[in-house]
């Protein structure tokens, strides 16, 4: 007896060998710690451009004796405008490259998929520590631009020329940075889908794969196919940064009162078109595995198998494939000509279709079920009408003709805030209230679960609706005085402060998920190997699972991913790893 | 610590050992890189006032000779692949290496001659593209010299402890080298003859 756990105790590495070993586990950790940092550093930056917005001009609390007088950013605690502009674009990239991506994909993905395929790893595990080193070179690059003279970039999270060629801050870092991102998310996607087309488990076919691996696999897909252009763009632009070309550049381009020095004959445009191919993929890059860790949720809490998950396979399928059609949505107001702009008037319609299947049969899903009001439920529950309305938010922008009175107002920001914020980071709240106990082997505190989950609910609609409202008044986005000096912006001016308000409201209303985060890890109630009487196959390993290995012994599957309450069975849940008994 | 399945040999129901879907989705992603600098040409082409004939401005020959050096580039990969799977030595895969290195020096000389011209980057977004595309061409023709000369040589002691996988990584450097060349093909296609 002695003598097993000693040997079992020479066989455990230690903590830094854990921490630069190449186990799927632990970079899905890091990247889910790395990102919820960027998440937290993205989130307060938006707080600074928020007081802004509703008090402008006037000092930031508590920051006033910081700055200096003469400080190029914020004298006495100001904004100045320049780096309102770089916050704005700060908080996107962060945001969009620097958490969120990277935490449901690199995080949720690289840590669960393997589980749940039942394997010992990822097929490349080498290559995922490489991926690792990459985003965290993105990051250290892209926020080093901070400590420069000159300051982060300021020409938005899209980086549009000509601004993002001739600006004199950060892009070039941008760009630099955003390469890396590429480089990680590239071995994150080969890693995944070699993954999931090779290493499954014997008895699990396609089929028989959580929608989650699936969400993930479409995911990988577009990252795969979607990045590489973005990246072709950050090519050219960094040319035209550096060497002087005029890729992006029009010809007899005027520069404050004097003509630019470049060649010129490029387009303007032709970054738009670049971006946007891969961005219009990455939004859905946010939303599917967002629907992943939904669908797992929701069959778990509902006692039920998934309603319609061949249709929701089907539509995550094709819905990949066409977010790759639709990107010059984004474009209607560039003169594109009336033709193109119908077509992706007519692909952004049609892609509303598979969004809808999904989010349909995840609500038809909870009818009939005995459904336990868990707090990673409660966020699933909040999740399909938050993304209801991000998503029929949607609908008036598809359209060319509507889209002329809301492009580029507030109303965008809203729009995507409520598919992005109370949708996707919903996800992610539940994913982690789900998870934390296999992770960990300990669960998270539901009191303070249930004061995480009912103020942010709150307080992400009171920041969100009027933001909808103002856009609807016209109130343009990337306005640095919140409109205070426009004409239209005068009566809908006091939903900034009630916005702000929320905002702050939201930022405290996060504190008991931080206290529960960290109390839990150390002294939260210890957790069964399967404590919700799940059936996917990461439910079958010890919590946490085996360092260098996942499982006891490798798991085989006898069946599909949900088959709760299956008729005629003692149990409520039958697990894919238990074999049928004769 | 639990072996990592296929590795070595093909799973039954795919047919593919690990390497080579990675290999393969590799080359997707390059390919979606390649697709992207390439609709830049023709968008940036079609959309300017003037655009001189590649022909009569660029050194042609040099650029015929390269395309040479990588059809004898890319025939070498598939003896190296060959060689690697019947055991045999390194030679072909060194043999890659040289004609990478001459590829990689052809175009250099390229570009000193039509630097020589004052032809810049800068000059126009004929230029820029013609330095951009050849430039990234001789990016993947370099790192792959480096990669190729890695497995020829650090690696080589891998051909006798883990021969299957050794041969994989042989064949799957010999894709990277097939796709090296058709997109340097189309490339040339592109800015000479269309
Ligand atoms: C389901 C149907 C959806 C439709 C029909 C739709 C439609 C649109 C359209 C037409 C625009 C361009 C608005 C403009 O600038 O004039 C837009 C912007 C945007 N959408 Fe959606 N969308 C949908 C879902 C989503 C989802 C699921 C996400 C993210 C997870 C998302 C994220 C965004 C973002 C980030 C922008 C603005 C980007 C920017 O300009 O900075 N959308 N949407
Ligand atoms: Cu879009």
């Amino acid at each position: 007896m002695t003598e097993g756990i000693r040997h079992s105790a020479r066989r455990e590495p230690g903590w830094l060998r854990r921490a630069v070993s190449c186990d799927h586990k632990v970079i899905g950790i890091q990247y889910a710690l790395t990102a919820l940092l960027m998440l937290f550093v993205a989130f307060c930056m938006v707080l600074m451009m928020r007081w802004q917005l509703a008090y402008p001009e006037s000092p930031f609390p508590f920051l006033s004796n910081f700055f200096g007088e003469d400080d190029t950013r914020m004298p006495k605690g100001v904004m100045l405008p320049n780096f309102y502009n770089q916050l704005g674009a700060m908080h996107g990239t962060y945001m969009v490259f620097l958490a969120v991506v990277p935490l449901l994909v690199g995080g949720f993905g690289t840590y669960l998929v393997p589980l749940m395929l039942g394997a010992p790893n990822l097929a490349f595990p080498r290559l995922s520590r490489v991926g690792y080193l990459c985003y965290l070179a993105g990051i250290v690059i892209i926020s080093f631009s901070f400590i420069t003279p000159a300051g982060p970039s300021n020409s938005g999270w899209t980086g549009y020329p000509p601004l993002s060629v001739i600006e004199t801050g950060g892009q070039t870092y941008w760009l630099v940075g955003i390469a890396f991102v590429y480089l990680s998310s590239l071995f994150l996607a080969i890693n995944l889908i070699t993954s999931i087309v090779q290493l499954r488990a014997p008895g699990l076919s396609l089929l028989r794969l959580p929608f989650f691996v699936w969400s993930q696999l479409v995911t990988s897909y577009l990252l795969l196919l979607a990045f590489p252009p973005l990246a072709a763009a950050a090519v050219l632009q960094l040319m035209d940064r550096l060497e002087g070309t005029s890729f992006f550049l029009p010809s007899g381009l005027v520069v404050t009162g004097k003509p630019l020095d470049a060649s010129g004959g490029g387009s303007a445009l032709l970054w738009q078109h670049l971006f946007w191919f891969l961005a219009h993929p990455e939004v859905y890059v946010l939303i599917l595995p967002a629907f992943g860790i939904i669908a797992e949720v929701i069959a778990n809490n509902t006692r039920k198998p998934l309603w319609g998950y061949k249709g929701m396979v089907v539509s995550a399928v094709f819905m990949g494939f066409m977010s790759m059609l639709v990107w010059a949505h984004h474009m209607f107001l560039t003169g594109m000509g009336t033709v193109i702009s119908t077509f992706f008037q007519a692909t952004t319609l049609i892609i509303s279709i598979p969004s809808i299947i999904m989010a349909t049969s995840l609500l038809v899903s909870l009818w009939g079920g005995s459904i336990r009001f868990t707090v990673p439920m409660l966020f699933a529950l909040a999740f399909l009408p938050m993304f209801g309305i991000g998503g029929l938010t949607g609908l008036p922008l598809a359209l060319s003709a509507t889209n002329i009175v809301l492009h580029d107002t507030y109303y965008v920001i809203g729009h995507f805030h409520y598919v992005v914020a109370p949708g996707t980071l919903f996800a992610i709240f539940a994913g982690v209230y789900y998870w934390f106990p296999k992770v960990t082997g300990r669960k998270l505190n539901d009191t303070l679960g249930h004061l995480h989950f009912w103020p942010s609910l709150l307080f992400m609609n009171a920041i969100f609706i009027p933001m909808l409202l103002q856009g609807l008044a016209g109130v343009s986005r990337r306005l640095y005085d919140g409109g205070a000096t426009y004409g239209f912006g005068q009566e809908v001016f006091f939903l900034n402060k009630a916005a702000t308000h929320s905002a702050f409201a939201l930022a405290i209303a996060q504190l008991p998920f931080v206290i529960n985060f960290v109390y839990s890890l150390r002294w939260g109630k210890k957790s069964a190997d399967n404590p919700w009487d799940a059936t996917s196959l990461e439910w079958n390993t010890p919590s946490p699972p085996r360092f260098g290995g996942n499982f006891d012994k490798p798991p085989r599957a006898h069946r599909g991913p949900n088959e709760y309450s299956v008729p005629g069975k003692a149990k409520d849940f039958s697990p894919q790893w238990e074999p049928e008994e004769a | 610590m639990s072996a990592i399945p296929h590795t070595a040999t093909p799973r039954r129901d795919t047919g593919l050992y690990n390497a080579k879907v990675g290999t393969w989705l590799f080359l997707a992603a390059e390919a979606m890189f390649f697709g992207a600098l390439v609709s830049s040409y023709v968008f940036l082409r079609s959309a300017s006032a003037e655009w001189p004939a590649a022909r009569d401005v660029l050194p042609v020959g040099y650029a015929v000779a390269n395309g040479i050096v990588l059809i004898l580039l890319a025939t070498a990969s598939v003896k190296a692949r060959r060689a690697a799977r019947a055991g045999k030595g390194p030679k072909w895969l060194w043999i890659c290496v040289v004609l990478a290195v001459c590829s990689v020096t052809l175009v250099a000389l390229e570009h000193r001659i039509v630097g020589a011209t004052g032809a810049r980057a800068s000059t126009s977004t004929f230029y820029g593209m013609y330095y951009l595309l050849s430039g990234i061409v001789r990016i993947h023709v370099g790192g792959g010299a480096v990669v190729t000369a890695w497995i020829a040589g650090p690696c080589r002691q891998f051909a006798d402890i883990k021969p299957i996988r050794y041969a994989n990584w042989v064949e799957c450097l010999g894709y990277y080298w097939l796709f090296v060349f058709a997109t340097s093909l189309a490339t040339f296609v592109l800015v000479y003859v269309v």
